[in-house]
């Protein structure tokens, strides 16, 4: 069967405080890539028609992301299949996704990267993740996808190379309707000439797409140019993205014949200055220190998650009391019997207590945390009527949140046991980042640059040196 | 031991007594179980019945409750209580690591609670339901660190003033430096006697009237309300049911303040005031020595020292030295009866004792 993407988002490990903007220290590409379907979970089920039934993931996952991504989403049984993590990677998927033959029902594609540790001159800032959700109704539909690299003074022509892509992607005849997103950070004005000799179309080389650095997650690239090239298709019915970019050549054809919905952070981010911090990259170091805090069982974790991960609560059967974490039996009644699993819902939670951990207040365990950010706050947060959580927090200031605020929870990594980071819900404030909004709309492309370079330039040398957008 | 066997009025064989309890988080790790041996063998009674007695901070009040227990069925006429911690001789990073270990693992230390943080949040609480707390918290380290400037044994033996506990730096917001307990090493021993031979060494017993003990849930989050301490209203609640005398006869409180927000809620949960006034309560001056109701003379936890297994039995020792009018500067002048109140953790237990210089 045939499947068209619904729905699309994308999520940045960046929080504002003030004009800092701070990397999450607590997020990898587990957690992002929850974040990104998370944002998308409104428009599938664990069950029925509109059910999610598989899962691409597109990058470097850990092991244990198959039956992890089951577990947060609460989708069981949920078939996991994992991609490369390069922009023919993205397309890959999105083609397998579109075009496989499993079942009706709907199939999501989700890449996340967490690039290494800020080198001398670059901030650390090179995470996010998107993800992309498809089903049978009509969408943004994925035509052909191609890649292959290029040797200089070999192989076909710039024009001869733009011609291939067109063909491959099926529009033969270029003219009227057909939309080019072309990303590159090569020898651009060239390409960008050969495109208008070739294709009297709309070929745009995006400047906000190539102005993201070139070392910029190229998954995440090639999702911005998804985007860039969906909001184009609304004048148009067909399109292409094409990129080349060191030294590889990729391109992707897609058709819009319905709506799609973008949920989430999609243009550049805002500016500030950006404070830079240890980042979820040091996963390797992280877990060679055996931490010797806070012992939970492996088991007792896993038998936790439903709690932990996905916010469920017990309603009984007998005295509607609603218990949280969930225990196996009835905090009021005791009965074990008749109890019916309940989640609870995970944003607009009222603070009920709330204090700020001082640095070196901290339990071991949390010491990267603290190491990372700083002090942190933790909260006791009303969930629904009856039953209260403990929450760290995380994407905000210490001392930032107060009694009577409204907070969200979001699945981060709160500490490596054994070999193996452990993962929980934190509280976010309600407020920041601001609510992800499900309209296409953002800042014109053009505009985008003009922001960034303007933010760039208060900066220190070292982000100063970026590259100018590529004209 | 020693100090406390030499300490017997009439003097005492230590062949007499017939079993140990010993209260001890094991702080460190180092001899985690099977540690009463070791006092035993210290004692020079290696074939002495003995327990180790856990219940994180309120190990003390438990193991003295089991000794009165053992004392009072008729099975043991003389019990050595023995409460022992070393907190000091560890490396930073351990001391962390075990410093919340009797808190809930599961939702509060994986959410980066340490106790501090626990209490920092049922301070911030209370505040809100209440009104602001500043002030009485740092009256409470006032008046606890001036007790324990005249203590000897006290681990602080200095006074602060309300400035300095107000402006301190914080722990866990609204908590700072002043409004928590130290890291102390410690220990206290009592020798719990039949009133049957309690004459045979003292001219002056102090009595155990009453012993009560609760529980409650180990995550606040799970507790009724989290600006009280329910363990400690039910630990009450027993020791008083059979007493000879009611809450308004207590002339003495050790209650266990191991952050200062605790010797507030513990007053309330006493039923020593009603609930929102202890802050008022002790800004008014009545809860130091020579007050209408003296609390934590020998200068509480905050100031004395919280060397975990410890603390109960030295709670009781305190009073044993009031009762007996042998307190010396900090003596609450005609105290004949008092209450000590032992907390373990947050509140997931509580002991409460009651005690007399008469037997009925
Ligand atoms: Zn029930």
């Amino acid at each position: 069967m045939s499947r068209s993407i619904l729905a699309a988002s994308r999520v940045h490990p960046i929080w504002q405080a003030g004009p800092i903007r701070v990397e999450s220290p607590d997020e990898d590409a587990f957690t992002l890539s929850v974040g990104a379907l998370s944002l998308l979970a409104p428009q599938f089920r664990p069950a029925g028609a509109r059910r999610l039934h598989r899962l691409h993931l597109v990058g470097a996952y850990a092991a244990e992301s198959d039956w992890a991504f089951s577990e947060a989403l609460g989708i069981p049984h949920l078939e996991v299949r994992h991609h490369p993590l390069t922009s023919q990677g993205l397309w890959g998927a999105l083609a397998a996704a579109a075009h496989d033959d499993a079942p009706a029902g709907r199939e999501a594609v989700v890449t996340a990267e967490v690039a290494a540790a800020g080198r001398e001159g670059r901030p650390e800032r090179q995470a996010g993740a998107a993800g992309f959700l498809l089903g049978p109704e009509a969408g943004l539909a994925v035509l052909r996808h191609g890649y292959r690299g290029t040797t200089p003074g070999r192989g076909p022509s710039m024009k001869g190379a733009v011609l291939e892509w067109l063909e491959a992607v099926g529009v033969s005849a270029p003219g009227a309707g057909l939309e080019v997103v072309f990303g590159t950070d090569e020898l651009a004005g060239r390409w960008q000439s050969v495109w208008e000799e070739v294709a009297p179309v709309a070929a745009v080389t995006s400047p906000w797409y190539a102005a993201e650095p070139a070392t910029e997650a190229s998954m995440l690239r090639a999702a911005s140019g998804l985007w860039e090239l969906a909001r184009r298709l609304r004048t148009s019915q067909s399109g292409l993205i094409a990129e080349v970019h060191a030294g590889r050549i990729g391109y992707a054809g897609f058709r819009l014949d319905g709506p799609v919905r973008w949920r989430g952070q999609w243009g550049p981010l805002p500016p500030g200055e950006v404070l830079p911090t240890s980042t979820s990259s040091e996963r390797k170091a992280d877990l060679g220190a055996l931490s010797q805090g806070a012992y939970v069982p492996h088991p007792r974790y896993l038998e936790n998650l439903p709690s932990r991960w996905r916010l469920e609560a017990e309603r009984c059967g007998h005295c509607d009391t609603l218990t949280f974490p969930i225990a196996g039996r009835c905090s009021v009644c005791g009965r074990s019997d008749g109890l019916r699993r309940e989640p609870l819902a995970r944003d607009g939670l009222e603070v009920q207590a709330v204090t700020t951990i001082a640095s070196g207040a901290q339990p071991t365990e949390f010491d990267p945390v603290v190491a990372a950010a700083g002090s942190y706050d933790v909260l006791i947060a009303g969930l629904g009527a009856s039953v209260r959580g403990t929450f760290q927090v995380t994407d905000a200031a210490p001392g930032q949140v107060r009694i009577g605020d409204r907070v969200r929870l979001a699945l981060r990594r709160l500490y490596p046991m054994e070999g193996e980071w452990r993962y929980g819900l934190k509280a976010v404030p309600d407020r920041n980042p601001p609510a992800p909004s499900s309209t296409t709309r953002r800042r014109r492309p053009s505009e985008a640059p003009r922001g960034r370079r303007a933010s760039l330039r208060g900066r220190g040398a070292a982000t100063a040196r970026r590259r100018p957008a590529a004209r | 031991m020693e100090r406390a066997l030499a300490s017997v009025d009439r003097g005492l064989d230590p062949e007499r007594v017939e079993e140990l309890y010993l209260a001890t988080l094991g702080f460190s790790g180092w001899q985690l179980g099977n540690s009463s041996a070791i006092a035993v063998e210290e004692l020079g009674r290696p074939g002495l019945p003995s327990v180790r007695v856990e219940n994180a901070c309120a190990s003390g009040g438990y193991a003295l409750r089991m000794a009165v227990d053992a004392v009072a069925s008729g099975r043991r006429d003389l019990v050595l209580v023995v409460g022992v911690e070393k907190m000091t001789d560890v490396s930073n990073a351990r001391r962390r690591y075990w410093l919340g270990v009797s808190g809930d693992t599961e939702w509060e230390r994986l959410a980066g609670l340490t106790f501090a943080g626990v209490y920092g949040l049922m301070a911030a609480r209370y505040a809100a339901e209440y009104g602001p707390v500043r002030e009485a918290l740092s009256e409470v380290a006032v008046k606890n660190h001036a007790n324990g400037a005249l203590n000897p044994n006290a681990h602080f033996q200095k006074g602060v003033s309300r400035e300095q506990a107000t402006n301190a730096p914080t722990v866990a917001a609204p908590l700072g430096l002043y409004d928590c307990c130290p890291v102390s090493d410690g220990a206290a021993a009592l020798l719990v006697a039949a009133p049957s031979v309690a004459h045979e060494y003292t001219d002056s017993p102090v009595y155990v009237v009453g012993s009560g003990a609760g529980s409650d849930a180990l995550a606040i989050q799970a507790r009724a309300s989290m600006t009280r301490i329910d363990a400690s209203r039910r630990a009450a609640d027993e020791a008083f049911r059979r007493a000879p005398f009611d809450r308004k006869q207590v002339q003495l409180l050790e209650v266990h303040d191991c952050f200062t927000i605790a010797e507030l809620l513990a007053l309330e949960d006493l039923g020593m005031t009603p609930r929102g006034t202890a802050g008022r309560l002790t800004l008014s001056g009545a809860t130091r020595i020579g007050g209408r109701l003296p609390v934590n003379p020998d200068g509480g936890l905050k100031a004395k020292g919280h060397p975990i297994g410890a603390t109960g039995v030295s709670q009781a020792y305190e009073v044993f030295l009031q009762l007996r009018g042998q307190a010396g500067a900090r003596q609450v002048g005609g105290a004949e009866r008092a209450l000590t109140h032992n907390v373990g953790g947050s509140g997931a237990s509580a002991a409460v004792h009651l005690f007399s210089v008469s037997a009925t």
